[in-house]
């Protein structure tokens, strides 16, 4: 009995401290402590751990009020939530895109929309990404870099293919349907798969989302309160008609149906496929953990289907927990503006940024002339950066000039509700498609919007 | 009156001796208490208990009765997923529940050089799964340059699709994670078989019983006991089995390797829906429970073993 | 043990193998496991190469059977970059105490459960057992909050072991496998030494422990592998990059190496548990004695 109640009060106790965390971050207004996640690993990176170091110093001398913690920890998607949960998170860390709504959902991100007016970034962020970073006219992250998704090529593949233009450039296709017709051209000559298409772990879908908005899918629509799932539509099927032909009328694809994000790196790297929608920031690890050769590297748009010419949004933020104070949401800021992630120039940023630059450029790391897309407007960093860049730059800008000529591409954020769970039930209909050629195109289609609405949509309650 | 107060004493008497007597015992069993409250049944007890209410990613929100359990009985995808589970658990017994004995059995004739049988059979098991992975990445490669299909062909046979065939990807999945675990599994058997009564075989010989007699009879009920703790260990793994599917095929193609346990990591971890990933953690555990007092009303001999 | 044991180890009797049966029933069970422990070891040979290729060589399908050369740069090269002398140093001292904690908490309760049996006991055991039901991702957040902020004595343990010591110390199938263990002990020996007048304590020390050895070594054993490799808990509280074991290490390494440098990390994560188990399986031949009679 005694054993018991021990249990319960044991048990009511731990319930009720849920409820008041022990904040471990100092309150103070006169010394503030701020953590700072992502910081580098002394012994595989000792230049970028030093700038860190350097940095930090810098910026407690400059702001002798506030002190620095180091963390290491990188966000993922499993180690996340526990983090959040013991209120654990550092004070500001970086966060990819696809992940921040659910975090925002889940009520973990503090609400900067005050500080970055306080500093006048809003009304420099340029209205693309004004428009993508708000939720309610709120806005809960600090953009650090953006990229659309572009079709990524090896040059490897399209040279054993005999394919490549006399200038050594990739021949991108236009449309989509040019696009299957040059894949199953290059598989049949290489027997490598012509185009990567992911199928598991949501990338399938992230991938998809790209090509369905070029066939014209709608994919949910908000109808008095709630959201229906629009995607049972002729345009749906088209777009899945078009991954069907891929594999089965062109045989463009690879063997394996099981591929996610990081097995499409290794297969894009090591030259056992072609080209892959990808956005600009992989470049880092094709290179660096698949040792593709970086002058293999090609980027170009996704091609237009019949409903124009698309490209989402992929990138980095930094977030900072719920239960940051005001004083630490500056301090913040002013971390991030010395780390010269923010329109905001001084030495500090300039030196900061040139680092980063030249050692990648030492450490064989893809260099473009140009930032792929701006956040901000105007500021004296965008003109820095792309002075330091053309300085640094180090592969064949005209491997990357098809991607920059993005006039008429839309670039769409994701979609508004649920994305990553409609990602989920696309990599289904790509894996089902993929797996049976005899697939009733118009009976998937009929049961993934189903799906999605009963499992998921329906449950939305906002 | 007196008598009462007697009997009363007596009673007390005996409490505070039976306390004495076991104190002792109470406490060298303290440490595991405290480690288990720590870090098993108090955060327990606490997901049971938020199972039952609104989450906000791990912040609870209000009393919400059954509504978690009731969008995780309506996914359209959970009898589906309810199936799979009894699938993994039918072939994790069918393949790697006898295997581990068998390997012992024979492993336990061996006269010279088991020192190399056990090391080979127990290297899975400290292989860092992120290798194991990419192992059999290779080895399932669903073209003519995987391992298996190059087998086939050299064997004039045709290639096949492997893990996206969806008919067999459970049993592919089965397979390797018995690769994985039968090694430790099966070094107990094993040192089990080392302790027998070795004129027991002399007597079976001496009776004219064959060899496969004498395995019945005097190997098995050696081992019958860790045959029967870990078949219900195994059922219950494998019930909860997620990393496997997790890393090989993400639940595809279509659903066809997804289990429970995965579907519960995905609410958790890629939906930020902890309620009904809590919820579904709670379905597991019920079925779990009803298996186990079936199990052991059939099977009243473990009362002794466990 | 003498090498007339040895031989009357099996089913097999050592009169029968000099029969044509016997003979021809110990070749087909020796070929038999010598083609099955291929399906082991050849992972393990391709590992080990494979690490030695170079990246472009290590991706390429059909995999090439051996690397084109073996560079001992190349691990020395790896060796500093992931700092492996120090990971090697946390990841001991982290899984040396655990194995500890296991042994001593997990093993007590076993001989609690088995032998001693306190008026109550029943019901640990019982929930003991409900205890391996209980899915592990029911009590992950829960039981982080716990750690970074101790329930009655509010420390946070982040940074430090304790966690994984804890976890190690509560752990429902060890417990459960001493207790079997224990139950086997012939209770004639125990008998005796009481009435020789030894007490409980006396006994475990002088009767109990010697007999359990190898039950001991087995669950060591595990221990050292379990804990070695250990990823997911000490990824989530230990923050100082210093400290890190090695389970977290490859896996912060696997972003900044390419893939056949970060195999090698693998080969070296592997090389202290295989060293382990080559020099402790000797002595789990002793077996886990009469626990597992039925």
């Amino acid at each position: 009995m005694k054993k018991i109640i021990c249990l319960i009060m044991a048990l009511t106790m731990g319930v009720s401290m849920a409820g008041c965390s022990g904040g471990k971050t100092k309150q103070n207004a006169e010394n503030i402590t701020i953590t700072v996640g992502n910081w580098p690993d002394k012994n595989a990176n000792p230049t970028e751990y030093e700038n860190w170091e350097n940095n930090r110093t810098e910026f407690m001398s400059t702001y002798p009020n506030i002190t620095i913690e180091r963390d290491s920890w990188n966000f993922s998607i499993d180690s996340f939530l526990p983090k959040a949960a013991g209120n654990q998170l550092p004070t500001i860390f970086r966060i990819p895109y696809t992940e921040i709504d659910k975090v925002i959902e889940a009520g973990y991100a503090a609400d900067l929309t005050d500080k970055m007016k306080e500093y006048g970034y809003t009304d420099n962020l340029s209205d693309k990404m004004l428009d993508i970073l708000q939720r309610d006219g709120k806005i809960y992250m600090i953009p650090i870099n953006m990229y659309a998704m572009g079709l990524v090529g090896n040059r490897k593949v399209f040279e054993e293919a005999g394919l490549l233009n006399d200038d050594g450039t990739i021949p991108y296709p236009q449309t989509l349907d040019e696009l299957a017709v040059l894949a199953g051209e290059i598989k049949e000559k290489t027997g490598k798969a012509g185009y990567i298409l992911p199928t598991m772990k949501n990338n399938g879908g992230w991938h998809f989302m790209s090509i369905a908005w070029a066939y014209g899918v709608n994919f949910m629509e908000k109808e008095n309160d709630k959201w229906v799932a629009k995607f049972n539509s002729p345009e749906f099927i088209n777009a899945l008609q078009f991954v069907y032909d891929l594999k089965w009328k062109y045989n463009a694809l690879s063997d394996n149906a099981l591929i996610d994000g990081k097995e499409g790196q290794k297969m894009l790297a090591s030259g056992q496929g072609a080209l892959y929608i990808a956005p600009a920031d992989v470049f880092g690890a094709l290179v660096a953990e698949y040792g593709m050769d970086k002058d293999d590297i090609s980027i170009g748009k996704i091609p237009a289907g019949p409903n124009g010419q698309y490209a989402l949004m992929g990138g980095n933020l930094y977030m900072v927990p719920k239960n940051a104070s005001e004083e630490q949401i500056d301090a913040v800021f002013k971390w991030a503006e010395l780390i010269g992630d923010t329109p905001k120039s001084s030495a500090s940023a300039e030196k900061t940024v040139e680092q980063k630059i030249k050692s990648d450029n030492e450490q064989n790391k893809v260099v473009i002339e140009r930032e792929p897309f701006k956040i901000y407007k105007s500021g004296e960093m965008n003109d820095f950066k792309d002075k330091v860049r053309k300085q640094y730059a180090n592969v064949n800008s005209e491997y990357y000039k098809e991607y920059f000529d993005m006039d008429n591409v839309q670039i769409r954020a994701e979609e508004p509700v649920n994305c990553q769970q409609l990602y989920s039930i696309l990599d289904n209909c790509i894996q089902s498609i993929l797996t049976d050629k005899n697939i009733n195109l118009n009976q998937l289609a009929e049961d993934a919007a189903n799906n999605f609405q009963k499992n998921y949509l329906d449950n939305v309650s906002y | 009156m007196r008598i009462k107060t007697e009997n009363k004493r007596s009673k007390t008497n005996k409490i505070i001796a039976t306390a004495r007597r076991d104190l002792p015992a109470w406490l060298l069993i303290v440490p595991f208490l405290l480690c288990a409250l720590i870090t098993i049944w108090l955060p327990t007890a606490k997901g049971i208990i938020w199972s039952f209410f609104d989450m906000n990613g791990y912040t609870v929100g209000e009393f919400a009765g059954l509504k978690n359990y009731i969008q995780v009985f309506t996914n359209t995808d959970f009898i589906q997923t309810v199936l799979n589970t009894f699938k993994y658990v039918f072939w994790s017994i069918l393949i790697g529940f006898w295997l581990p004995a068998f390997i012992a059995i024979l492993l336990n004739e061996i006269r010279r050089g088991s020192g190399y049988f056990k090391f080979a059979i127990y290297f899975p098991a400290m292989v860092p799964a992120v290798a194991v992975s990419l192992l059999w990445y290779y080895i399932y490669f669903p073209d003519a340059t995987g391992l298996l299909n190059m087998i086939l062909l050299k064997l004039g046979m045709e290639s096949m699709a492997w893990l996206q065939n969806a008919n067999i990807t459970i049993i592919l999945i089965v397979i390797t994670s018995t690769w994985c675990a039968m090694g430790s599994t099966m070094l107990i058997y094993y040192s089990a078989l080392q302790n027998i009564n070795r004129d027991l075989y002399e007597a079976a010989l001496l009776d004219g019983a064959g060899f496969i007699k004498r395995i019945w009879h005097v190997t098995l009920p050696q081992i019958s006991g860790m045959l029967l703790i870990n078949f219900v260990g195994q059922v219950i793994t494998v019930f909860q089995i997620f990393e496997q599917p997790l890393a090989m095929t993400g639940g595809g193609p279509n659903n066809a390797s997804m289990s429970l346990g995965l579907l519960s990591y995905k609410y958790a971890f890629q939906d930020y829906k902890v309620g009904n990933s809590l919820a579904t953690n709670m379905i597991m555990l019920v079925m779990l429970i009803i298996f186990t007092v079936f199990y052991f009303s059939l099977e009243k001999k473990t009362d002794n073993t466990l | 043990m003498k090498k007339d044991d040895i031989d009357r180890v099996g089913f097999i009797q050592p009169i029968e193998l000099k029969t044509f049966k016997g003979k021809t029933t110990y070749i087909m069970i020796l070929v038999f496991m010598l083609l099955f422990s291929l399906i082991f070891i050849v992972p393990l040979c391709w590992m080990l190469l494979s690490a030695f290729k170079d990246t472009q060589e290590f991706l390429q399908i059909p995999p090439s059977l051996l690397p084109k050369k073996i560079s001992l740069e190349k691990v020395k090269e790896v060796w500093t970059f992931a700092n492996m002398g120090r990971t090697y140093i946390c990841t001991l001292f982290m899984t040396a105490v655990a194995v500890l904690t296991m042994l001593i908490s997990n093993g007590l309760a076993g001989y609690v459960l088995s032998r001693l049996k306190p008026k109550g006991s029943a019901v640990v055991k019982t929930i003991v057992l409900w205890t391996m039901m209980v899915p592990s991702t029911l009590s992950i957040a829960p039981k982080f909050m716990t750690f970074v902020d101790m329930p009655l004595i509010h420390v946070n343990l982040s940074n430090t072991y304790w966690p994984m010591w804890i976890m190690a110390g509560a752990s429902a199938y060890y417990t459960l496998l001493f207790k079997n263990f224990f139950d086997g002990i012939s209770s004639s020996l125990i008998e005796a030494a009481e009435v020789d007048g030894c007490s409980k304590l006396s006994i475990f020390f002088k009767i109990v422990l010697p007999l359990s050895k190898p039950i001991m070594i087995t669950v060591a054993i595990f221990g050292i592998m379990g804990n070695w490799g250990t990823f997911f808990w000490p990824y989530l509280m230990i923050k100082d990059i210093e400290l890190q074991p090695i389970g977290v290490r490859v896996f912060m390494l696997k972003e900044q190496l390419s893939v056949d440098r970060h195999l090698m990390v693998l080969v070296f994560a592997m090389i202290p548990p295989m060293i382990v188990f080559l020099f402790l399986q000797k002595r789990i031949l002793g077996g886990l004695s009469g626990g597992v009679k039925g």
